[in-house]
């Protein structure tokens, strides 16, 4: 059976539905907390903001027109409620980046990380997200995770298009750097490079 | 601009092996807690017939008693009537409390549009 769109369930919802709020929270919470986690940094605080982030919406639910899609406009919250959260606990952080990557040491890293067991791995690239600048980290997460488009990506940060583009390059670039210094110069040797 | 094409692709497949981080069991209960126990919207007092409304009907009723008072004319209607002979109505004896009666259950329906309306801004 077709679930229902999401469309569907806001005029549910605004129609006095809670279930149908129910649903939309269900379909949508990993992608939020998953945002929220990444430039938070923290469990709990980012199950926090992000449960806010939901009585949020449901509170301003009837200023949604429909012209952006649901989970962008979700984003668009989780996005500001989280850099609040971060100015009021005055946390910042930022990593040098690396420039000098050459084609040699992103092979060495695709076959280092080859050779990890798939938890080890996830865990690495997970915490390797961790330390990127919390902006960086959003927007990283919403491009690969979330798989929204870099015009998307500006309407929820309200960034302009182009710092998108130069700001996921130097996410990358970073993310290769922090990778690399994870995979210790042993697990190379042991594959024989 | 090809390695870069590779390296995005690089990207894509090591963040998705990586995998979402998941809301914890008791996100959604939370959240619909947070939801029900949002304070309640107060419904504040409003008379059923509003200050402009009492001016309104002040007005009207100063307007008509000076206009019964001051406004005389010598204009006058010579209806013949004369056909009401021809039709006989029945009397109706009615005893003071039915008039009564029949007077406040008047004012009683009367109140009923008004009172809808109330209830109707009460609940919306």
């Amino acid at each position: 059976m077709n679930e229902p769109s999401d469309l569907y369930l806001i005029k549910r919802t605004l129609d006095g539905d809670t279930n149908a709020y129910g649903l939309l929270v269900k379909r949508h919470q990993d992608y939020i907390f998953n945002i929220v986690n990444k430039m938070l940094r923290n469990r709990e605080e980012a199950e926090e903001i992000a449960q806010d982030v939901f009585i949020k919406a449901y509170n301003v639910l009837e200023s949604y027109k429909g012209e952006a899609k649901f989970s962008t406009w979700l984003y668009k919250i989780a996005y500001r409620k989280a850099l609040d959260s971060i100015k009021k606990n005055k946390r910042t952080s930022s990593l040098e980046l690396v420039e000098n990557l050459t084609e040699d040491a992103s092979a060495h890293l695709d076959t280092g990380l080859e050779i990890l067991l798939l938890e080890e791995k996830q865990e690495i690239i997970k915490s390797c997200i961790l330390k990127l600048p919390e902006i960086e980290a959003a927007i990283i997460t919403l491009f690969y995770y979330e798989e929204q488009s870099v015009k998307e990506i500006a309407e929820i940060t309200g960034l302009s298009e182009d710092n998108i583009k130069v700001k996921l390059f130097r996410s990358r670039k970073l993310l290769f750097s922090l990778l690399a210094s994870y995979l210790k110069p042993e697990k190379f040797v042991e594959n024989g490079r | 601009m090809e390695d870069d094409l590779k390296e995005e692709l690089f990207f894509k497949n090591l963040i998705k092996e990586a995998g979402r981080e998941k809301a914890s069991q008791d996100f959604f209960s939370n959240v619909m807690k947070g939801i029900e126990a949002r304070p309640k919207k107060v419904l504040s007092y409003e008379p059923l017939i509003s200050p402009t409304a009492w001016g309104m009907l002040f007005i009207g009723s100063v307007v008509a008693i000076l206009g019964l008072v001051f406004l005389t004319t010598d204009f006058s209607m010579n209806w013949n009537f004369g056909f009401m002979r021809y039709i006989s109505i029945p009397k109706i004896q009615l005893s003071t409390t039915m008039l009564y009666a029949i007077g406040f259950l008047s004012l009683f329906f009367l109140q009923i549009p008004f009172l809808q309306n109330y209830m109707k801004n009460q609940y919306k």
